[in-house]
C-alpha cells in the first residue's frame, strides 16, 4: 500500500503569503468551482 | 484537477516540496479572483512570495502537462527575482523532461532570455531562438521570434 503525499493546502491567502515569506517558496493557487 | 491531477504522486510531491499551495473556491473568494484577473476555473496562478503574479493559466491539465506547467511557472517566479541561472535550469528541465508538453515552446522562448541574462551574452538570444524555430516551428512562440530569420 502506498502513501499519497499530502500537498498541504493552506486555509487562506494570508496564510499562503506568510508561509511563502518564511519558507522562501513560490505560491501556487487553484481557483475552483464546486461541481 | 482534484480527481485526476492532484492524486498523482509526482504532482503531489512537486507541489508539497516546491510551493505553498492554496485552493480557493472562486465564488467565495471573488475579491481575490478579481485582484488577479481570474475569470474561469480551474484558474491557476503561480505567484512569488510577495503575491506578485508571474504565470497563469486556465483549464484542466493532466499530470504530465501539469508537471511541465508547474516547472515553467517556477522558472517564471525565479526570473521575476532575477535569479537567471535558476530560471534557466527550470526552463531547461521543461524541455528535457516534457519536450512535447504545452509549456515546452514557451520554455524554449524563455530559455533564450534567461541564458542572455545568466551569461551576459546577447548572442544567446539568437542562438536559442533559432533552436526554438527549429524545434517548435508551428508554435505561437516561434511566430514571436520569426523576425530573426528575416533579419539574418
Amino acid at each position: 500500500m502506498t502513501t499519497q503525499t499530502d500537498i498541504g493546502w493552506v486555509a487562506s491567502f494570508d496564510q499562503a503569503l506568510d508561509q511563502a515569506a518564511q519558507r522562501k517558496l513560490p505560491i501556487y493557487v487553484d481557483f475552483f468551482s464546486p461541481t | 484537477m482534484g480527481a485526476v491531477t492532484y492524486p498523482d504522486e509526482q504532482v503531489a510531491q512537486r507541489l508539497h516540496d516546491r510551493f505553498v499551495c492554496f485552493k480557493p473556491q472562486i465564488d467565495r473568494n471573488q475579491e481575490l479572483a478579481h485582484r488577479y484577473g481570474v475569470l474561469w476555473t480551474p484558474g491557476l496562478l503561480w505567484l512569488d512570495e510577495r503575491g506578485t503574479k508571474r504565470h497563469e493559466n486556465v483549464g484542466f491539465f493532466e499530470p504530465r502537462e501539469f508537471l511541465a506547467e508547474c516547472t515553467f511557472g517556477e522558472g517564471k517566479v525565479l526570473a521575476g527575482r532575477k535569479d537567471w541561472p535558476g530560471a534557466l535550469a527550470r526552463f531547461e528541465e521543461v524541455l528535457q523532461s516534457w519536450p512535447d508538453s504545452f509549456a515546452a515552446p514557451a520554455a524554449a522562448f524563455w530559455i533564450a532570455v534567461a541564458a542572455r541574462f545568466a551569461t551576459g551574452k546577447s548572442e544567446e538570444l539568437g542562438t536559442r531562438w533559432r533552436e526554438l524555430l527549429s524545434r517548435y516551428p508551428q508554435s505561437s512562440w516561434a511566430m514571436k521570434v520569426s523576425y530573426i530569420e528575416r533579419a539574418a
